[in-house]
Parts: structure tokens; C-alpha cells; sequence
């Protein structure tokens, strides 16, 4: 295959990444990693490089939308944000003393897990039960616009949520991906917060998390310009249309057939990490 | 707190992307005019092809593409710093300017 060919087919496979991505709530580079690697035969330090960038530019590019809408919880995003990037620098060292073998197997279990917890996905939202003596302290409770009008919200178990947070951020760096559904988890499942109030303040931060493991791949030289640009423009435009269409229509039927995709496809990596074919 | 995002933050970031984006798609039809036909080959991970020496050419183009995304990113933690101060609220100017220390840290090691 010529660079012309690879580069067209990345920018098709990036932009459908990027689209679904968004949609599902799954992120584009849990989806364009594995198909780089076992589609286009990419060593996946490569993949993992296109990924990282692309995971900040769809971060960098739905905030606009997301923070006019008024969601996002800044103190919140910015106290947890501190586990975040120590995780983060953790992660993107460790990754360059593991074998690719562990590396894949690692994305493997990461992406059943993302599959599984986007289909579980529950929203209890926390209004009556009193915060977190730290959630008090900090003042980090919210409101948010809601159909009855501006609605106040409680903020449950900080300190999971912190460490959830340092384990997403660490998965960022080893992985180069967003680890949007660990981030989601930590709000969503720990925290209580509303649905798009954790959506949308993931987002806020998968950029700033992503952007710390950047100097570390770039030494190790995981990005390569020739397949991060294809993959960057794909993606981006892809969560750009996906943010256009998400405020229009619920995407639960989306959710459940992708979670399968990305299931196989997370069987499939796991079995090339354990076999070693090809690497 | 009152729900404080301001949409200003979003706008620059939006320009951010875009701004990356338009470096990256020059620098990319650039590379694709001059190695468009040359075989690819991406099986093996080969660490040393990937530096860029000179920022006027195709691949300093994206290269410059991908700084202006990371250095959007250093200017959302400044300016949520920011917000923090002039909201006197002291406990959060050290967590941002914490986030801000490990960012600019990460670019040294």
C-alpha cells in the first residue's frame, strides 16, 4: 500500500472513529487504536501516538459546545484533575518498559471494560443525600439546568472519585486514549452528578490529561507525523459531527451494537497480545 | 458555586483545534506531494524516523499542528486559573496552578 492509500483509508477509519466515538460516549481512540493495529497491521506505539493527539483535539474542540450549555463543573473537573495528570505521567513512563504483548492485552480488558460500563451505564442522580464532609468543604457541589429549571445536585465518596481519577489518568498515558469511560465512572458511578454534568466535564478534562503524556510519547518518538495527521483531522471532524447530531437524538441502539463491536474487537486484540502474531 | 463555565474558554479551545487542524492538513498534502507514492511501513516501531529537524518542512507543518493543540491545552488550566483568582478562591488557584506545574514538568522529562 502506498503512504496516499494509507492516508486516505486513516482519514475514512478516523473520521467513522471519531463519529461513533462521540455518539456512544466511547471516545475515538479506544475505537482507531485497535483497528490501526489488526486492520492496517500499525505497530501500536504508533497508534497509540495518533491516538493521544486526537483524543485532545476532539477534547479541545466539543468544549465549545459543551460549555455553553452550562454542564461542565470547573471545580469539580480541575480537584480531580490533580490525580489525573500525576496518573497520566505515570502511565506514559510506564508504557515504554512494557512489552507490546502486555500493552495489548492491557487495551484488551480496558475496552471490554469501557464496552461494559457504557451499556450499564445508570444515572442516579444524588439530590437528597448530603454530600461528602470534602465535597462540603470545597464547595464543590453544582446545579445545572435541568426541564424543571435550575436544579441543585449533591456530591457523594470524593476520595473514590479522586482515585478513580488517577487510575483513569493512568490508563491515558499507557494506552493513549482518553479513558473517557473511567473519567465518566468516577463522576457518574462515585460522585452521583447528573449525566451531561459528567459528561461534559470529562471532556473538559481528557484534553489537559492527554496533553501530559504528550512529552513523553513524543521523546520516545510514538508520534509520527505521517499517521497522526490523517488520524487527527479524522477524528476531530468525526466528534464534531457526532456533537452536532448528539443534542438531536438518543443513541442507546448506537451504544448497544458498538459495546459488541468493541467487544470482539477487544477479543481480538487480547488473542494477538497472548499469540504475538505480527508483532 | 454557581455554575461557572464560561463559554470563552470553549471558543478558544474551538480556535485551538482548528487552528491545529488547518497546520496539520497543509503539512499532510504537503508530505503526500512529495512520499504519497512511496510504499508504507509502520509494522515495525522504528523510534529514530520520527523526529522532525526542520519546522519549514511538511512534517514540521504537522508538527506545529500538534504544539498549537498541546499549548491550547497549558492556556485551559492558565485561564481556569485565572478564574479561580478572581474569584478569591484560593484552594482551587493551587489545584489548577498544580495541574499547570505537572503540564509544563511533563515537557522536560
Amino acid at each position: 500500500m502506498t503512504i496516499l492509500e494509507l492516508s486516505i483509508l486513516l482519514l475514512i477509519t478516523a473520521y467513522i472513529a471519531g463519529l461513533v466515538g462521540s455518539l456512544t460516549g466511547l471516545g475515538g481512540g479506544m475505537i482507531v487504536i485497535p483497528v490501526l493495529v489488526l486492520l492496517f497491521n500499525i505497530d501500536i506505539h504508533y497508534a497509540m501516538g495518533a491516538s493521544l493527539i486526537s483524543v485532545i483535539a476532539t477534547s479541545s474542540g466539543s468544549s465549545a459546545a459543551y460549555l455553553r450549555e452550562g454542564y461542565t463543573n470547573l471545580k469539580v473537573g480541575m480537584f480531580l484533575e490533580v490525580g489525573a495528570v500525576l496518573g497520566a505521567i505515570v502511565g506514559a513512563y510506564l508504557t515504554a518498559y512494557l512489552s507490546v504483548h502486555v500493552i495489548s492485552i492491557v487495551f484488551g480488558i480496558v475496552m471490554l471494560f469501557s464496552a461494559f460500563f457504557s451499556l450499564a451505564r445508570k444515572n442516579e442522580v444524588s439530590f437528597d443525600q448530603p454530600s461528602h464532609p470534602w465535597a462540603v468543604k470545597l464547595g464543590l457541589e453544582g446545579s445545572y439546568p435541568s426541564s424543571r429549571g435550575i436544579q441543585a445536585y449533591k456530591v457523594q465518596r470524593v476520595p473514590l472519585a479522586l482515585g478513580l481519577m488517577t487510575t483513569a489518568g493512568s490508563l491515558s498515558g499507557l494506552l493513549g486514549i482518553g479513558s473517557g469511560a473511567v473519567k465518566v465512572l468516577a463522576m457518574d458511578l462515585a460522585m452521583r452528578l447528573p449525566y451531561k454534568v459528567s459528561t461534559t466535564t470529562s471532556n473538559f478534562l481528557i484534553g489537559i490529561t492527554a496533553a501530559t503524556s504528550v512529552g513523553i510519547y513524543y521523546k520516545h518518538g510514538y508520534i509520527d507525523p505521517a499517521i497522526t495527521f490523517p488520524v487527527l483531522l479524522g477524528v476531530l471532524a468525526g466528534a464534531l459531527t457526532g456533537a452536532r447530531i448528539l443534542s438531536n437524538t438518543r443513541s442507546k441502539n448506537l451504544r448497544i451494537i458498538f459495546s459488541f463491536v468493541i467487544a470482539i474487537l477487544a477479543a481480538e486484540m487480547m488473542y494477538k497480545g497472548l499469540v504475538g502474531g505480527g508483532f | 458555586m454557581k455554575q461557572e463555565s464560561p463559554a470563552f474558554i470553549g471558543s478558544i479551545m474551538l480556535i485551538g483545534a482548528l487552528v491545529s487542524a488547518v497546520f496539520a492538513l497543509l503539512g499532510g498534502v504537503a508530505y503526500l506531494m512529495e512520499h504519497g507514492n512511496d510504499i508504507a511501513n509502520y509494522e515495525k516501531f522504528n523510534p529514530l524516523l520520527s523526529h522532525v529537524k526542520n519546522y519549514f518542512s511538511p512534517n514540521g507543518f504537522i508538527e506545529l499542528g500538534i504544539f498549537t493543540l498541546v499549548f491550547t491545552q497549558l492556556l485551559r488550566v492558565a485561564l481556569v486559573t485565572w478564574l479561580f483568582i478572581k474569584e478569591k478562591n484560593w484552594a482551587f488557584v493551587i489545584f489548577s496552578l498544580f495541574v499547570l506545574a505537572i503540564l509544563i514538568a511533563s515537557f522536560y522529562t
